[in-house]
């Protein structure tokens, strides 16, 4: 149902929400990622495959700057976040951070209400040092957890810790909705589903379809028919390295080349 | 050697604890004769497994034989010479009026208690300020060298920090303050703070390691600075991790003697300025149980004082134990 190609209107070359040039990044020694050089669309969703360290989440790591919590992580070449190179020295870490959300393999609510974890990132952002209105906030809440599809299930037990008594797929939409109310144009998601079960796992990629047009989506992914039916575009990496990227249903149909045919045929990986 | 793989692969598989399956067949020519066989290895681990035993229960051996042991004590003056309203009352502590002897100790309960309150309100913020640094700050050489300093720290020995109250602390009270003696519920809290602040430190350093590193790398991810990050998420999170810390620096406050028994000027009077003397109940203990004879109602009288102390240490370690508990469960 979610097979449908990306539009290939060619008259006006789409407008990025990523782009890379020359990315090399290296953790101590070790270089994870070699000349990437990557467009990606603003709007759609595009998927990340490959086999387990091929760069895919570093690459997605390094959009935020979340890699640079590690301490010896270098980076050569440059990343623009709509045509803003992210590694500039002018640039803001709040403010890309703003501006591009983040949704992590495992659900990690943060350790107070569910009310205090979708105002968190609002809180931050606010000028007015974090104080809002109860009714704006009220306000906030509400359309985030609608916009995940949680607020019935959510509205009577705002005030509960968000750690504990929610599913891992009721958390995982929390974190997504928590970025929303901060509005992000780019959504960062590292293997999102992995931790749930299949039926969190469709929930979550329904609410994932859902917010397609309204953000750019970056989801990285070790399942194949994930990417397959939840992605517009497609990206595959290899050893650092990225080998393809054309419309998913290209991409698994008829692949350029031959590592992309392997992989997804599942020959290694 | 064919039969006895093919016997091998019969024979009942060894017990959990046996040795692994490779192991056991190679050795099944030896085996089979003789399955159970106790030799000298489950002797030594038998042997050493009841010798843990022992150890193991050693420690509440001990500190029931010491709580016997002070409450025997204890028990005579309580049941024979204490009048209850008077020992928790009363300031005077005059133990050794030939005609009226008084047994109260609400004077040095009150020092003990301001000189603690007021040393954990020193250390406090510097330790955890340290602990912050050293949790979330620090890296590398800086982190360990700091740490093994702090620990350092610990080592010195309390009449050394006595010495330090007496020799330097005195005098410099005196002259910053203009007051006629430095001895007194600020100098012993200055003490007791530095002597508290190593394992205030290192317990609140591990409060903040026990905070995952998820809920940082999520408040990071949603734009927040690390300070913002540290006060709206690390600090709430480590929240129970942290009173316990301080609580046992409370603790260390009660216990303390020797340092303090310098510090303080050691008489009998409820302090009612920062640069008042006092006595701290552990210091009475300390300095009296020589001086009495064994048996009498004044010797008696400080294990009943020791009996309190015990009751106010239990207390406290317990809640402290309580709250960490209270955080694991989530």
């Amino acid at each position: 149902m979610m097979t449908q190609s990306p539009s290939s209107g060619t008259q006006t070359p789409p407008e990025l929400a990523i782009q890379t040039r020359d990315l090399n990044l290296w953790y101590g020694t070790f270089q994870a990622l070699f000349d990437v050089n990557l467009n990606i669309k603003k709007g759609i969703i595009t998927s990340l495959i490959g086999p387990s360290g091929c760069g895919k989440s570093t690459f997605l790591r390094s959009v935020d700057r979340i890699n640079e919590r590690l301490g010896y992580v270098r980076i050569k070449g440059s990343i623009e976040v709509y045509n803003q190179n992210v590694y500039a020295p002018s640039v803001e870490l709040a403010q890309l951070r703003k501006q591009v959300g983040m949704v992590f393999q495992r659900p990690n609510p943060l350790p107070i209400s569910i009310r205090e974890n979708i105002l968190f990132g609002y809180r931050i952002h606010n000028e007015k040092g974090g104080r809002i209105a109860k009714s704006e906030a009220e306000g906030i809440v509400e359309d985030a957890l609608r916009q995940v599809l949680l607020w019935d299930q959510m509205k009577d037990r705002l005030d509960n810790k968000a750690t504990v008594g929610l599913s891992l797929e009721e958390m995982q939409k929390l974190c997504i909705a928590r970025l929303l109310p901060v509005k992000p144009t780019i959504l960062l998601m590292d293997e999102p589903c992995s931790a749930l079960d299949p039926k969190g796992t469709a929930a979550v990629e329904e609410l994932i379809w859902e917010l397609r047009g309204r953000y750019s989506i970056l989801i990285v992914t070790h399942n194949m028919a994930q990417a397959r039916r939840a992605s517009e575009e497609c990206i595959f990496m290899l050893m650092g390295r990225v080998v393809e990227h054309s419309p998913t249903e290209k991409l698994f149909v008829t692949p350029v080349h031959q590592e992309t045919a392997d992989y997804i045929e599942g020959r290694y990986g | 050697m064919d039969a006895t793989l093919h016997d091998g692969g019969r024979t009942p598989s060894p017990p959990d604890n046996g040795p692994p399956l490779r192991e056991y067949r190679g050795k099944q020519a030896i085996a089979s004769m003789s399955i159970d066989a106790r030799d000298k290895n489950w002797y030594i681990d038998k042997g050493f497994e009841i010798l843990m035993f022992f150890c193991g229960i050693s420690a509440i051996v001990f500190v029931v034989g010491i709580f016997l042991f002070v409450f025997k004590e204890g028990m005579g003056f309580i049941l024979h010479d204490m009048n209850m309203g008077e020992f928790f009352l009363s300031p005077k502590w005059r133990p050794t009026s030939l005609n009226n002897p008084t047994y109260g100790i609400l004077a040095m309960v009150a020092g003990t208690a301001a000189v603690t309150i007021l040393a954990m309100a020193i250390c406090l913020p510097f330790s955890i300020g340290a602990a912050i640094y050293i949790a979330e700050f620090a890296t590398g050489k800086t982190r360990e060298t700091l740490k093994i300093l702090i620990e350092f720290l610990a080592a010195i020995p309390s009449v050394v920090w006595g010495f330090i109250a007496l020799s330097i602390m005195n005098p410099f009270i005196i002259e910053t303050f203009d007051v006629p003696m430095g001895l007194g519920v600020l100098n012993s809290a200055l003490i007791l703070a530095l002597m508290a602040a190593p394992i205030v430190t290192s317990l609140a350093e591990d409060a903040f390691k026990a905070v995952p590193d998820t809920y940082r790398e999520a408040a990071e991810a949603l734009g927040a600075t690390r300070w913002q990050t540290i006060y709206k998420v690390v600090l709430p999170a480590a929240k129970n991790g942290l009173l316990s810390a301080g609580l046992l620096g409370v603790g260390r406050g009660f216990g303390e003697t020797m340092a303090i028994l310098m510090a303080s000027g050691h008489s009998i009077n409820i302090p009612t300025s920062v640069f008042d003397s006092f006595r701290a109940l552990t210091a009475t203990i300390a300095a009296e149980l020589g001086e009495t004879a064994v048996g009498s109602p004044h010797f008696q009288s400080l294990f009943a004082i020791g009996i309190f102390l015990f009751f106010i240490t239990f207390l406290i370690n317990m809640t402290a134990d309580f709250i960490v508990r209270g955080v694991h469960k989530g």
